[in-house]
């Protein structure tokens, strides 16, 4: 087991009282496992994944990375934005360096490690293009790059294809899968879509409305690539639907 | 990407300042002589030649005698020796008034008249009762001592007759501002006059002269409550004749000259003014009806301007002065000096010109 | 823009072709054309208003077109009597007074206002001066700088005034209008308080700095107009014009207000080109 939450809890004050916005979520992540948060929008599975990548505090609550204890951000954990988030200044290379400068890794184990992403990721001969040149899909291939270039131990990823049109989502799915096997990396993705979710995840975590916390977790042991036009699927999608559906109060 | 930019900003900033340096250096290249001027009002020019500011000063009287006798300055040469027997301040009309109200500038212009007799007369006994006054009053005018005035009035000459030879010097004045293209070729022709000679003879016009020379005092005031507007320098005794008509306690009943012929008058709107150039933008704003000034601006700015109006009178000839700090004593030690004048459109600044470039210097702004 | 299309799929990889823009470029050259016959007929309907109004009022104030650029041409040609200088003269003297004042402004005014919208403790110590400061016209100060300084580093001085605020309020601008998410992706990244400062916050200002520059550069032609009225050593456009006024040289005041709109307006345009460079190389345009 690599990555533990334990009874998170997260409350923002107000004027009176309190707004919880998660009460007792517990996870245990294994490595290499692909998790797929899935819940309404509003239900605070954003704020998780920011507290995993430390860029937000808990109010109560433990979280560890391989027994680690988790304050603030670090390399161990890479993040894709739902907006991307590139630096619009920086090619895609130097987008894709950036943690790297950082660390002060050496520039030609730099250009190294930059070449194999975005070969990996498929962006040969747009090295040195910027992100305004690049459509949406690519961005977040640049995304993708940029956060593994860090060689964390997970990929967090906050709705990383929820700006993108259905067709260029669907292929960035298939890229993502190929991209997972051949790192390795574990891999903890925020969606609400039921069908993103059921199509990537080894494991659906369901969450509810606020104040949120695990609902159901359904295992998916299915093999890959799966058919979205199969019976199973389709059941599968019907019934984690039918949960939310339920879940979401009339306002 | 970081880098490029800090290239980019850090050669920015150098392109500036190797032109600013390279730009001052070539602004270094000397002509032979250089005389420098810098606009400032003669009542503030011995102040600046004592802070350093400026190195001598065109000015009038009593600047001239006050820089003198304060023991700051001496004098490098008295206008009358660059421009022998020159004409100097005017009286002038402002057309409009004149078409509208010709009996009340007929009796100012008698009072301009009579105090110009009274100056002369009186400068002509100095042992008399009234020379005393004329001290007094011309020291509190001008706000220098009697004997800054005593001397200064001996250097002026009081005169108010347009002659032939007051017209001469006109010509050869407005002559000199053409060749220094300050006035334009083409103004004469754009104002209707057909050369130097027309233009003269009409705008400076002694008709009204002759026609003043019949008035008589008035006992009422003609245009009470709707004052003739006097338009005068700043502190200049040239134009003591307009400070002696101004002046109630010479003329009996507590009236002043003006008055005595009928006439109320007040200070012009922004007056009293710095140079002759200030007081024709007066007229030409409205503010003046009847103005004293230097000669040489009211041809300038009649002829660039077109502010429209007629010289009636002469003031006064010559007792204008460059003074010099100890710095200077030959004209040679002009060069590279600042000199101040009462501004660009002033006959000190005209004779500045004309004496510096005659004598071959360059002469620049500060 | 996204001008990709998506190209063929080979070893599973997906590649992609940018578009050609052959017909971009033609349609570039036709609207190039069409705005410099707009501008040209633009500004003959405007010479020809002025040269009409200026027969119609027959006033020395508005000299005909004509006459102003004789008056403008020759005053480049020789150095006129009351100044004693070229108007190229001039137009050196001025400039390099901007450019000086500009230096000084764009010195102080850029770590400045990076550390002011980045610290809010160093935001909350000088904001109260800046703001006492700001509200002031530049110009206010010309005549006390003009004393004080004397008039050759006085109306440097000045244009400094001028131009530093609208640089520092438009840097501090421009660090707050970083958006947060890219501090977010660089903390993940592993980005310190120093890094986050150099990498992100520095290049995501660029542009709002030479938007600064651009319009402190406007304001700065404006400031040294006035200083060189009330008294500047040295020459300069704006002395030429003061003391042409003096005289009623109206011509010559014309000749030397064109020079002022052609120095403003080569100076935004050129600034205006650098920043487009800029943006460009930086990729942000």
């Amino acid at each position: 087991m690599m990555l533990s939450i334990e009874k998170l809890r997260k409350a923002f004050p107000l004027e009176e009282g309190e707004l919880v916005a998660i009460e007792d979520f517990t996870l245990d992540v294994k490595k290499g496992e692909f998790i797929c948060i899935l819940g309404p929008s509003g239900c605070g599975k954003t704020t998780i994944l920011r507290i995993i990548a430390g860029l937000d505090t808990q109010t109560s609550g433990k979280i560890s990375l391989d027994g680690k204890i988790i304050k603030g951000p670090g390399s161990d954990r890479g993040m894709v934005f739902q907006e991307f988030a590139l630096f619009p200044w920086r090619s895609v290379r130097k987008n894709i360096e950036f943690g790297m400068e950082l660390r002060k890794v050496p520039v030609k184990t730099r250009h190294e490690t930059s070449q194999k992403l975005i070969e990996l990721v498929g962006l040969e001969g747009f090295e040195d293009a910027h992100p305004h040149e690049l459509s949406g899909g690519m961005k977040q291939r640049v995304g993708i790059a940029r956060a593994l270039a860090n060689e964390p131990d997970i990929l967090l990823m906050d709705e990383p294809f929820g700006a993108l049109d259905a067709q260029t989502r669907n292929m960035m799915q298939k890229e993502l899968l190929r991209i997972w096997e051949e790192t390795k990396k574990t891999v903890v993705f925020i969606t609400h879509s039921v069908d993103e979710a059921v199509f990537l995840a080894d494991r659906i975590v369901v969450m509810g409305e606020r104040p949120s916390s695990i609902t159901e977790i359904y295992d998916i042991p299915w093999e890959r690539p799966r058919e979205r036009a199969s019976m199973e699927f389709a059941n599968l999608r019907k019934e984690i639907l039918a949960k939310l559906e339920m879940m979401v109060r009339p306002e | 990407m970081d880098k490029k930019l800090v290239i980019i900003a850090v050669v920015l900033v150098a392109i500036v300042i190797v032109g600013a340096l390279a730009a001052t250096m070539m602004g270094g290249s000397d002509d032979d002589k250089v005389v420098y001027w810098t606009p400032i009002g003669p009542n503030l020019q011995k102040e600046a030649l004592i802070a350093g500011q400026i190195d001598g000063a065109i000015t009038w009287e009593p600047f001239a005698s006050d820089a003198v006798l304060s023991g700051s300055a001496t004098i490098f040469k008295w206008s009358d020796d660059i421009w022998e027997d020159h004409p100097c301040c005017v009286v002038a009309v402002d057309n409009g008034f004149l078409e509208n109200n010709r009996d009340l500038a007929l009796r100012t212009l008698k009072a301009h008249m009579v105090a110009t007799e009274w100056i002369v007369d009186t400068i002509a006994d100095p042992d008399g009762d009234n020379y005393t006054k004329l001290l007094q009053i011309g020291a509190e005018f001008s706000q220098r001592s009697t004997a800054v005035v005593n001397s200064s009035v001996s250097n002026i000459v009081f005169t108010y007759n347009i002659t032939e030879s007051f017209e001469d010097w006109m010509e050869v004045i407005t002559q000199k501002y053409i060749d220094l293209d300050l006035i334009q070729g083409s103004a004469l022709g754009t104002q209707g006059y057909a050369d130097v000679e027309d233009f003269v003879s009409n705008y400076f016009n002694s008709s009204l002269l002759e026609e003043a020379m019949d008035i008589e005092p008035s006992s009422t005031i003609l245009n009470a409550g709707n004052p003739v507007q006097l338009g005068y320098l700043i502190g200049d005794l040239h134009q003591f004749a307009r400070v002696i008509a101004n002046n109630d306690t010479l003329w009996g009943e507590g009236k002043d000259l003006f008055e005595v012929y009928g006439v109320a008058t007040e200070t012009s709107v922004g007056g009293p003014y710095v140079n002759g150039g200030a007081v024709m933008n007066a007229f030409a704003a409205g503010n003046v009806d009847i103005g004293y000034l230097g000669s040489p601006p009211a041809i300038l700015n009649h002829l660039n301007g077109g502010v429209d109006i007629t010289v009636i009178a002469q003031v006064n000839m010559v007792g204008s002065a460059i003074f010099v700090g100890e710095d200077i004593t030959t004209l040679d030690d002009f060069n590279g000096k600042v000199i101040a004048t009462p501004g660009v459109s002033s006959i000190q600044h005209l004779m500045f010109l004309d004496f510096f470039t005659s004598n071959g210097f360059t002469v620049k702004a500060l | 823009m996204a001008m990709i299309t998506i190209g063929t799929i080979k070893r599973g990889l997906i590649t992609f072709i940018r578009p050609s823009d052959v017909s971009l470029k033609t349609d570039r050259r036709i609207q190039f054309v069409k705005t410099i016959i707009i501008t040209i007929f633009s500004l003959s309907v405007f010479i020809g208003v002025w040269w009409g109004l200026s027969l119609l009022i027959d006033t020395p104030f508005l000299p005909p077109p004509d006459i102003v650029f004789e008056a403008l041409l020759d005053s480049f040609i020789r150095p006129d009597i009351t100044t004693g200088r070229t108007m190229w003269d001039n137009v050196v003297t001025s400039s390099i007074r901007v450019a000086w004042g500009f230096a000084l402004a764009f010195v102080l005014a850029v770590p400045l206002g990076l550390v002011m919208g980045f610290s809010k403790t160093v935001e909350s110590f000088s904001k109260p001066v800046v703001e006492v400061f700001r509200p002031i016209a530049p110009i206010a100060w010309a005549p006390l700088l003009l004393i004080a300084m004397g008039g050759k580093v006085g109306p440097i001085i000045v244009i400094f005034i001028g131009v530093f605020f609208p640089l520092l309020s438009n840097i501090i601008f421009g660090v707050r209008s970083i958006q947060p998410i890219l501090m977010d992706a660089a903390r993940t990244l592993g980005a310190k308080r120093g890094d986050m400062f150099i990498k992100v916050i520095i290049p995501s200002t660029v542009p709002y700095i030479m938007t600064g520059i651009r319009i402190g550069l406007g304001i700065g032609w404006m400031c040294v107009v006035a200083a060189e009225f009330l008294g500047a050593v040295g020459g300069g456009v704006g002395q030429y014009v003061q003391f042409k006024t003096e005289v009623n040289r109206f011509d010559q005041v014309f000749a030397g207000l064109i020079v002022f709109s052609i120095l403003g307006l080569s100076t935004t345009e050129l600034s205006g080109w650098v920043e487009r460079r800029v943006m460009k190389r930086m990729g942000l345009k």
